[in-house]
């Protein structure tokens, strides 16, 4: 048993993968979505914080068209377009949140909100 | 444990350890800054995974691949070298995004991320995802940020990374955070080699065709471009593809064959009872990423594009009535912000009694 069981090479559709396995994008989006999680965990700015979320929803993203390529459905790609809608709608809220909170205490520290976790 | 047929185990561990303390060097820190090296190591830990990647996919055993295509095609596989540089190049620019400690950097290295991912999607073939990635993340998304970072930021007064503001020099847990990010992808990696072991492709499942079927529009303006290029082929400006004749007249569904490729034309007269031929598709007529893509979103998702209509709108509502909520801070409170910002006396805390809020 071969983990290149999970080639991606699909004959000419369009185009062909040419040694590229879904594993290698399943690493790829692994690796992403760690490092956002890290991120996301690390930093202390309210903005990268989210930022940091941005990046896993492109990790997930690049896991979801690999399989989709993969099993040659478009359903990968059209869950990724809700992604974008939601991450779109996520930005705007977080955002202006954000800036309310800067308003408040001149400050993006997400520690000195540590007084919500009540 | 097929991941050993690709890289070591261990070596894996290893490599993803070493990304680790290379991401964990690179996390700002208070005294002397230890980005650099972090960077080098944490890049190389990527490349060499990568690179025994690239290598176990150079297998000149064409076997090892279980896809039949692959196992045809002549003398092995040819590498694609855009992978492993979108790869890279996301990879890298994600470290810098949650290392570095300027913010608009790190924004700015998101949209290089973007731009590396929806490269990565182009080699996938999801060419409108790829666009439509850059559009709304790179153009719309991170112009945002970059908005709000600009205007919740001071502007420092030199370029040095100390006139940062504290919250942006200082990791919050970094070791604990890091140990725990890469222990996870190392799980992840496992599970990715051994969790799933085979998925077989079932080529059949590709209805290009069956899909073409539903768009007879679209087979009949491409048959109208084949004849204005060459009179012999397509269909004539009189005819248009044929509908099955029912009981109340030809309005049953158009006549097209996904299986042989063909449709029936009619010539157009009033009468409807134009003389019939069966008419083959150009045989270049494929369906195009953005057609599939719209095809699949509304035949199969119709009510979650409403969703998503409804959700953009509730955001759009609550992004308003958010930003535009005025908040005055009486005297004391600024006096307490201002000695907590220059770091005398504990006033912090308190600036948060006596705020006004109006709306």
């Amino acid at each position: 048993m071969d983990v290149f069981a999970l080639s991606l090479a699909q004959a000419d559709f369009p185009q062909p993968m040419h040694a590229i396995t879904l594993y290698h994008y399943l690493l790829v989006s692994a690796v992403m979505f760690c490092l956002g999680l890290i991120g996301f965990v690390t930093r202390r700015n309210l903005i990268i914080m989210f930022l940091c979320t941005e990046m896993m929803f492109q990790a997930a993203g690049i896991a979801m068209i690999a399989f989709g390529r993969f099993y040659l459905d478009y359903t990968g790609q059209v869950f990724v377009i809700f992604v974008l809608t939601v991450a779109a709608a996520e930005a705007a809220l977080a955002l202006a949140l954000v800036v309310l909170l800067f308003r408040r205490k001149e400050s993006l520290d997400g520690t000195a909100w540590a007084v919500l976790k009540g | 444990m097929q991941l050993d047929s690709v890289i070591s185990p261990f070596i894996l561990y290893g490599l993803i350890a070493l990304g680790g303390v290379g991401v964990l060097l690179a996390l700002p820190r208070e005294r002397f800054s230890l980005a650099l090296p972090g960077y080098i190591v944490g890049s190389a830990a990527g490349g060499v995974i990568l690179l025994f990647l690239f290598f176990a996919s150079q297998d000149p055993d064409p076997a090892a691949f279980a896809g039949p295509e692959v196992a045809d095609a002549p003398l092995g596989v040819i590498p694609n070298p855009y992978f492993y540089a979108f790869a890279l190049l996301g990879l890298a620019a994600a470290m810098r995004v949650i290392t570095h400690p300027k913010p608009v950097y790190s924004a700015l290295y998101f949209i290089l991320t973007i731009l590396a991912t929806s490269g990565l999607f182009l080699i996938l073939s999801a060419e409108f995802m790829a666009f439509a990635l850059i559009i709304i993340y790179a153009g719309a998304i991170l112009i945002t940020y970059l908005f709000v970072i600009m205007l919740a930021t001071q502007a420092p007064q030199e370029e040095l990374v100390e006139n940062q503001p504290e919250y942006d020099r200082l990791a919050r847990e970094p070791v604990a955070a890091t140990a725990a990010g890469f222990v996870l992808l190392a799980i992840l990696s496992t599970m990715l080699g051994r969790g799933v072991p085979v998925l077989t492709m079932d080529e059949s499942a590709f209805e290009g065709d069956q899909l073409l079927a539903q768009l007879p529009t679209r087979i009949e303006r491409s048959l109208r471009e084949e004849y204005a290029l060459d009179e012999g082929v397509g269909i004539r400006p009189i005819e248009r593809i044929a509908r099955e004749i029912t009981a109340t007249g030809p309005d049953g569904p158009f006549l097209v064959d996904p299986m042989t490729r063909t449709v029936v034309v009619e010539v157009v007269n009033d009468a409807g009872d134009g003389a019939r031929r069966t008419v083959a598709w150009p045989a270049d007529l494929a369906i195009t990423n953005p057609e599939g893509v719209g095809w699949e979103l509304i035949k199969a998702h119709p009510g979650a594009i409403e969703i998503a209509g409804v959700i953009l709108l509730m955001a759009m509502l609550g992004a308003t009535i958010l930003a535009r909520k005025q908040i005055q801070l009486d005297e004391d409170a600024k006096r307490d912000m201002a000695m907590a910002r220059s770091g005398i006396g504990g006033g912090g805390s308190r600036a948060g009694d006596s705020e006004e809020e109006t709306d």
